[in-house]
């Protein structure tokens, strides 16, 4: 059984070290680091440190970085693929429950959540209100129920993986993906894991960009309800 | 023809003579020259038929000529920049791809080269 951790990273040069040690210290799978175009120290971090990883010429957004990873994975025949954050917020020690879970219950995505059960996270008021839209709207929109669509801590098994080489969003792709796995019918389920604060560079995610976010992942998940 | 009539086909002429320009000089290629090139035509035998356009409007009710004429262009403008849109979107998606093929090629490409610098050494 072959598993790959993909690493999407986008100036992270003050956690990636970190990050990529932790991950090989605690489980003993593949990774591949995809740095997505950064313009600072992120590349000669990973040139340095010998950790195992691949270089976008161009920034292609979170989404295009982890397309690289899965078709990544499909070309070199990998079994499932799990996305791991490079800013450290994703801890390693919830891997193996995350596989077990994707391995006994059959199902084709497994997303770490941080509401599932009561974790230690503290995210702000908005950041939970925006959390809280998103689950209605794929409840409304696709009929399922999903406490934390905005993890990007997930596994997902080789069907998927495949599926996500073909096709997958340029920005902001947590929500719109599991309304699309969800209308073709793909089984989704949440594992309970824990967040740290971020360990280190700054958040992309602006007042404006996160009324952008909301309102284009709206906007696909609806028509792909409506008309998929 | 009165000189409006002469200005309107005199400005429709440039544009086709633009478009032509353009289409020579390979700025505009293959389907996006066909589509300036249509419009222009277009453009051109509206300006010489002033009066089929009058009675037309006044048909549909229309007692402003040039109102059917800008709401028309407008829809046409409109459509036009969406398939615009459309092919930028087309373009993005091949550019993503080229991308994360180069980017997977290096890769590989650096893979071997390490490995060949292993066996080498033993």
């Amino acid at each position: 059984m072959k598993i790959l951790v993909i690493i999407p990273a986008y100036n992270e040069e003050a956690t990636i070290q970190n990050t990529v040690l932790n991950l090989q210290r605690i489980c003993p799978y593949d990774y591949i680091v995809i740095n997505d175009g950064s313009t600072d120290r992120t590349g000669d971090i990973l040139d340095q440190s010998g950790f195992h990883h691949l270089d976008l010429p161009v920034n292609l957004g979170i989404g295009g970085a982890m397309q690289t990873g899965y078709r990544y994975a499909l070309e070199h025949g990998y079994d499932y693929a799990i996305q791991l954050d490079a800013d450290g917020q994703h801890d390693p020690n919830d891997l193996e429950t995350l596989v077990r879970e994707m391995i006994t219950s059959g199902y084709d995505m497994v997303i770490g959540s941080r509401f599932v059960e009561k974790t230690n996270y503290k995210g702000s008021r908005c950041r939970r209100l925006g959390i809280l839209y998103f689950c209605y709207l794929l409840y409304l929109a696709c009929g399922v129920k999903i406490t934390d669509p905005t993890s990007g801590y997930r596994i997902v098994n080789r069907r998927v993986i495949r599926e996500f080489a073909r096709e997958y969003p340029i920005d902001y792709p947590e929500v719109e993906v599991i309304a699309r796995l969800a209308k073709k019918g793909y089984k989704i389920k949440e594992v309970k894991v824990e967040m740290n604060a971020r360990q280190g560079g700054r958040s992309s995610i602006t007042p404006f960009k996160s009324l952008y976010y909301m309102t284009k992942v709206t906007f696909t998940s609806l028509i792909r309800a409506i008309f998929s | 023809m009165s000189s409006v009539q002469w200005i309107t086909v005199a400005l429709a002429f440039l544009f086709l003579i633009q478009v032509i320009s353009y289409s020579v000089r390979n700025q505009l290629r293959d389907r996006q020259a066909f589509l300036w090139f249509s419009l222009s035509i277009i453009g051109l035998l509206a300006a010489f038929g002033l009066e089929p356009l009058n009675r037309f409007a006044a048909v549909l009710g229309i007692s402003y000529m040039p109102a059917l004429v800008f709401a028309i262009a407008f829809l046409v403008v409109l459509n036009v920049l969406m398939y615009q849109s459309i092919v930028l979107s087309q373009h993005e998606e091949k550019i993503k791809t080229l991308i994360q093929e180069i980017a997977l090629i290096k890769h590989e490409q650096k893979m071997s080269e390490r490995e060949e610098e292993k066996d080498e050494r033993q």
